[in-house]
């Protein structure tokens, strides 16, 4: 679906790398987030992740405070899948060569795998990922800047 | 019943009421049937999704999707979620899928 759009612009579209937060919220919530998201599945962006978030997605979809069905959790996964590209998770290599740059160690898969992917951005809700990597940006911010990017094309 | 390639330039019914043959471009593109359009509220421009299904391939609007999205959203409104709550049940899942991959890394 992205690539009319792709070739319509004449310009590679950014590859944001999304959080799983982000995900969620824009599955479940009308909002920036689920802009985002739609962005991406015209082509306006590519949305990239990786098998970890997609399980994290899942997990919290999971929960029981949602009170989803798991024809619902289907119908909503199915939703990402094809708004989103997934990539190979990074190895336990990869994720030990970074494990004192974060001190809250449960982020350091979205870190990693953002660097080894070598997204433009890191669309995310987490304040120490917002403060040490230049690239990560909130949802919002992220909206202006493809916003400014298309009215410049 | 015999069809030609000419014939095939718009889309024809066949068999049944449900069934329509059609000739795909040198682009890869193929035009759907005008009742279908209507039927699936297709405009210009509309996306539409291809979903694989074995040797099958489906088409339906994405705009379905949306659909399916909003009824859910309503759902979710009902049961008082906020933001900040679903913020707090990802953390939780996060920091349960990290304890596993944290032993791998030892």
């Amino acid at each position: 679906m992205s690539s009319e759009n792709e070739q319509d612009s004449g310009k590679t579209p950014l590859r944001i790398f999304v959080d799983a937060n982000t995900f969620v919220s824009g599955l479940l919530f009308e909002g920036n987030e689920a802009t985002l998201i739609r962005l991406g599945a015209v082509g306006l962006c590519r949305l990239a992740t990786t098998p970890y978030v997609l399980d994290e997605v899942t997990g919290a979809l999971s929960a029981a405070e949602f009170q989803l069905s798991d024809d619902e959790i289907s119908v909503l996964l199915s939703y990402v899948n094809r708004c989103v590209r997934v990539y190979e998770n990074p190895s336990a290599d990869e994720l030990r060569e970074d494990l004192t740059r974060l001190n809250d160690k449960k982020d350091l898969h979205v870190l990693v795998a953002f660097k080894k992917l070598e997204c433009d951005m890191l669309v995310t809700g987490d304040k120490e990922l917002l403060r040490k990597v230049p690239d990560a940006k909130r949802t919002k911010q992220a909206l202006e800047i493809l916003l400014l990017r298309s009215a410049h094309e | 019943m015999a069809i030609s390639k000419k014939s095939l330039d718009r889309p024809l019914r066949v068999e049944s009421d449900l069934s329509y043959v059609s000739k795909v471009t040198s682009a890869g593109q193929l035009t759907i049937p005008k009742v279908l359009r209507k039927k699936l509220a297709l405009r210009e421009s509309s996306l539409v999704v291809l979903d694989e299904v074995g040797d099958v391939v489906v088409l339906r609007p994405f705009e379905a999707d949306e659909r399916s999205l909003s009824i859910l959203r309503r759902k979710l409104k009902k049961t008082g979620l906020t933001r900040d709550r679903v913020n707090r049940i990802v953390e939780r899942e996060r920091a349960r899928l990290w304890k596993d991959t944290a032993k791998d890394l030892r």
